[in-house]
């Protein structure tokens, strides 16, 4: 079978090194890898650029994270409760104004269409002028 | 049932109803890991531990908006990566790998001395990758993760982390090779 060409190969080191390549590819590379010394010694130098990462030690966590964390976290319980119990208030407070608006201007607009001129008239306050009115016991 | 016998599921099954304690088990249980991952990601143990506990802040604000759809593991590390790529982003330059302050060789045996200063070329050549290409080898190399599970937490494709990867292990060996060439690695 012809194997890879050095190209494709170097493109797929870094997947052959992950173990992220398909049985056949992984073959494919193995096999060019055998036979092709230049190859070889970049993925050597890629493994060995992996171990040198591996080598790097890391600090342990420094003591009493936990209780500082926790301690962040209750000092900040109040505050993120906060804006969700205002945003809860004013949601309530729409709503209820909402509701009252609504039965207001329902009762008005129920009114003024069931309402007769005579009675419309009725109901209105005269002005100035019409109790002044003659015919109406104005001087 | 004490809460060192859950699962990290039913941890946060009762954490989500403000059980505070519940929380307490989960961050002892993912600390020392999670601290890990940022420490590789910062180089600096003050940052690596105020990024560690922002993270664990934040997770516990949103963790209400948590829907289990991923484990909380992995939700946890997608919110240390935001954080720690907006550190990086906003407050840190990288410094130049010539600008190193190898370790003083007159205090320490020579089998140390030299350890140390590999993990400073190592860690300083690191930094100086982009922040996207630090991630992917950073999950991949430490962690362990499949392209898969890389290409999830950081919200790319399978192919995109191939690509970060072969990107970052390419400079990765042109910002150590002067240090080859001189014998350091």
């Amino acid at each position: 079978m012809k194997t890879m060409k050095c190209s494709k190969v170097l493109k797929l080191l870094s997947r052959h090194l992950d173990r992220e390549l398909s049985g056949p590819e992984q073959e494919a590379v193995n096999r060019h890898l055998a036979e092709c010394a230049g190859c070889r010694q970049e993925y050597e130098l890629l493994q060995s650029e992996h171990r040198l990462l591996r080598s790097v030690t890391v600090p342990e966590i420094p003591p009493y994270f936990t209780a500082r964390t926790l301690a962040r976290i209750g000092a900040l319980k109040p505050a993120s409760l906060l804006p969700k119990l205002l945003w809860q208030t004013a949601v309530s407070l729409l709503v209820l104004a909402g509701i009252g608006l609504g039965i207001i201007l329902g009762s008005t607009l129920a009114t003024g269409s069931s309402t007769s001129p005579e009675l419309a008239a009725l109901n209105s306050e005269p002005t100035i002028e019409e109790l002044f009115a003659p015919g109406n016991g104005g001087r | 049932m004490p809460e060192t016998e859950l699962n990290d599921e039913q941890l946060v099954l009762r954490a989500q109803q403000g059980n505070l304690t519940a929380y307490e088990q989960l961050v002892r249980r993912h600390q020392q890991g999670l601290y890990a991952f940022i420490y590789r990601m910062v180089q600096n143990p003050a940052d690596a531990e105020e990024l560690c506990q922002q993270a664990f802040v934040r997770a516990w604000q949103k963790l209400a908006g948590f829907k289990g759809r991923s484990s909380f593991k992995t939700w946890l590390y997608q919110i240390a990566i935001n954080l720690t790529l907006n550190f990086r982003t906003r407050t840190r330059k990288t410094e130049e790998l010539s600008e190193l302050q190898p370790a003083d060789p007159a205090t320490e045996p020579e089998a140390d001395y030299h350890r140390r200063q590999q993990e400073e070329l190592v860690q300083q050549a690191l930094l100086q990758l982009p922040p996207d290409q630090r991630t992917a080898l950073v999950l991949k190399v430490y962690e362990n993760l499949s392209y898969n599970e890389i290409a999830r937490l950081m919200g790319r494709s399978v192919r995109a982390v191939d690509s970060l990867l072969v990107r970052a292990r390419t400079r990765l060996k042109t910002l150590l090779e002067p240090a080859r060439q001189r014998g350091l690695l």
